[in-house]
């Protein structure tokens, strides 16, 4: 359905949707008052049945009545769901698709253009027909956030932008590692809103382990990352790789549809910390979890214990954690699940693929 | 005009909207012309004046007053009275091009007046509009019958609702309805005095519209009307059994 009105936050959009619907009229302002549109008390009524049905939250029937306007009623509502409505989030279309439903995806790390092309270089194999968005950076999470609700904060910014995407479930959420948890939160608050959730996560702990690898301060993350590639046997392949990656980035121009047509912005290692700080919820909808080999040897429900097994499928590769980038273990697996969620007579062939140019993409195959 | 109306009788307009002339707005306040100038679509403007001018002009051929001097006001909920404590109570509903109102002495009345909206899905509404009892009885109908059953239940509680003045400020699911044949109905409500002292009825609103009229007190001789007055008509008599 078209947007009824100029809205700006999630719940004024299908609020505006369901007006629209029930009172048969082309466009309602926000600021309209359901009188004043001509409506008679059952299309409120059903109005009110609709809005239950489709976000979950009661709703007694007096609230019309008392916030009889688009922009009250969602605000009303967005109280009750505790909610407040989020500033949207930078989103970049990562991969085209005429195919199912779209995947959103919460990359690695600090969400940087790295992690994104290596979420969409694993999607380009699983489902090349599916479209992909993913989420640079961090989103536009308020200043005054305590550490304890970042993820809460930054989960309702992303939810944000992805039901202005697709503004009904079911929904498709991809997590990498750290991004996962974030990716867990999102889950969480959309089926709180009463819709349903398929979330994949990758080699994504149980927050209380992302603590343990969070840097005290930027320069010793740095520092023991550099060491790392540098004493390893293929240490100055990776570096004269990562230096070759660069300067294909800069030649190319690489430029991703980004939502605002700003710079990705870049997020701070404080992800790791606020990360750690969030206490997940088992969710209603079953996860399915890829675990690297050795974490999964390591402990093989990587810290989410029993609390959460029963709703969990752990599924083992055998790269290390961040090599699955390499492999074609990672795409199989969520080729798979994404084939049995919405199956297709076919797959294309590999050369109607979308690609990236050959040199970048090659440039693919290298371990940050 | 000036028709009589008992202590314990309950006077029924059937109200044709399209009929009411325009220059009608003239006995409207300044207050009512406001209202209507809020309303986005002309047609809606046109009929909610419609059903104010209707119901002065039916009013002030109870009080003997002019119409344009009768001073309206709303009650806690919006239920408009008439201003000074006057005992002559009145109930108005107004549905696309029809209206309606009860006029009765001293006692609470509320009137409801609804097109069979027989493409509407119920299925929603159910669950947001009915009681237990009220669900049961709909889905135990044949799919041809929910329709009018659920309007029926739906005037019954507003009719009700609008009577003791809270209107859809109470959730209409403490209110439930229950059809007892030959116009007859009851409501209990789950709240208060359970609908004790309260009489309802269904009312013949003409095929395709259901109609309910609640009342404080035993039932009364319901007498029903039309307005503007129709050439050669006469008010008809209908005593419930």
């Amino acid at each position: 359905m078209m947007p009824a009105a100029r809205t700006r936050t999630p719940t004024e959009e299908i609020v505006a949707g369901v007006w629209t619907a029930e009172l048969r009229l082309p466009h309602i302002g926000l600021d309209d008052d359901f009188i004043d549109l001509g409506s008679h008390s059952l299309q409120g009524v059903a109005i009110i049945a609709r809005l239950e049905q489709r976000l979950g939250v009661p709703i007694p029937v007096r609230v019309l009545f008392e916030e009889p306007t688009v922009a009250a009623l969602a605000a009303w509502i967005d109280r009750q769901r505790g909610a407040p409505a989020a500033m949207p989030a930078e989103i970049i279309r990562l991969q085209d698709g005429s195919g199912p439903r779209p995947l959103f995806a919460v990359p690695s790390g600090e969400g940087g253009p790295r992690a994104l092309y290596a979420v969409a270089k694993l999607v380009r194999e699983a489902d090349p027909r599916r479209p992909l968005y993913g989420f640079p950076g961090d989103p536009p999470v308020p200043t005054f956030t305590p550490t304890e609700g970042w993820v809460e904060a930054a989960a309702a910014s992303l939810n944000t932008t992805v039901r202005l995407r697709q503004s009904a479930g079911p929904y498709l959420l991809l997590g990498h590692c750290v991004g996962g948890v974030i990716a867990w939160e999102m889950a969480r608050q959309l089926e709180a809103s009463g819709e349903t959730v398929h979330l994949f996560l990758i080699d994504t702990r149980h927050p209380r382990l992302q603590t343990s690898t969070a840097p005290r301060w930027r320069g010793l993350a740095v520092a023991r990352r550099w060491a790392r590639i540098l004493l390893h046997p293929k240490g100055m392949i990776r570096v004269a790789r990562r230096l070759q990656f660069e300067v294909l980035r800069a030649r190319h121009k690489l430029q991703w549809e980004s939502s605002s047509g700003a710079v990705l912005p870049k997020a701070g290692p404080r992800r790791m910390v606020v990360t750690g700080a969030y206490q997940p919820e088992p969710l209603r909808g079953r996860v399915k979890l890829l675990a690297n080999a050795k974490w999964h040897r390591a402990d093989p429900m990587l810290g989410w214990g029993d609390r959460f097994a029963d709703r969990m499928d752990v599924a083992v590769m055998q790269e290390e954690h961040g090599a699955w980038r390499d492999v074609h273990e990672a795409a199989i697996w969520l080729g798979s699940l994404l084939q049995e969620l919405d199956p297709s007579p076919r797959r294309p062939a590999a050369a109607d693929r979308p690609s990236l140019p050959a040199d970048v993409a090659g440039a693919f195959a290298f371990d940050p | 005009m000036g028709p009589g109306l008992a202590p314990d009788d309950l006077h029924i307009w059937w109200i044709d909207l399209e009929r009411i002339g325009a220059e009608g707005a003239l006995l409207l306040s300044p207050g009512e012309r406001a209202r209507a100038e809020r309303f986005r679509q002309p047609r809606d403007r046109a009929w909610w004046t419609a059903s104010r001018v209707a119901l002065r002009q039916i009013l002030a051929s109870y009080t003997g007053e002019h119409p344009a001097d009768l001073r309206l006001t709303s009650g806690a909920h919006g239920k408009p009275t008439l201003a000074g404590a006057s005992p002559l109570h009145f109930s108005l509903s107004h549905a696309r091009e029809r209206a309606a109102v009860a006029v009765a002495w001293g006692r609470e009345v509320g009137i409801d007046l609804e097109p069979i909206d027989s493409d509407r899905d119920l299925s929603p509404l159910l669950a947001v509009v009915c009681g237990p009892n009220e669900a049961a009885s709909i889905a135990a109908l044949a799919p041809a019958a929910r329709q009018e059953t659920f309007f029926a239940y739906w005037t019954l509680k507003e009719a009700y609702l609008k009577a003791i003045g809270a209107g859809l400020s109470r959730d209409p699911r403490t209110v439930e309805a229950a059809l007892l044949g030959e116009g007859q109905a009851t409501v209990r409500d789950s709240v208060g005095e359970h609908g004790a002292g309260w009489s309802v009825r269904r009312l013949d609103a003409g095929p395709g519209w259901v109609g309910a009229v609640a009342v404080s007190g035993p039932p009364s001789a319901i007498t029903t009307l039309h307005w503007p007055p129709e050439e050669n008509s006469r008010p008809t008599s209908d005593h419930p059994s």
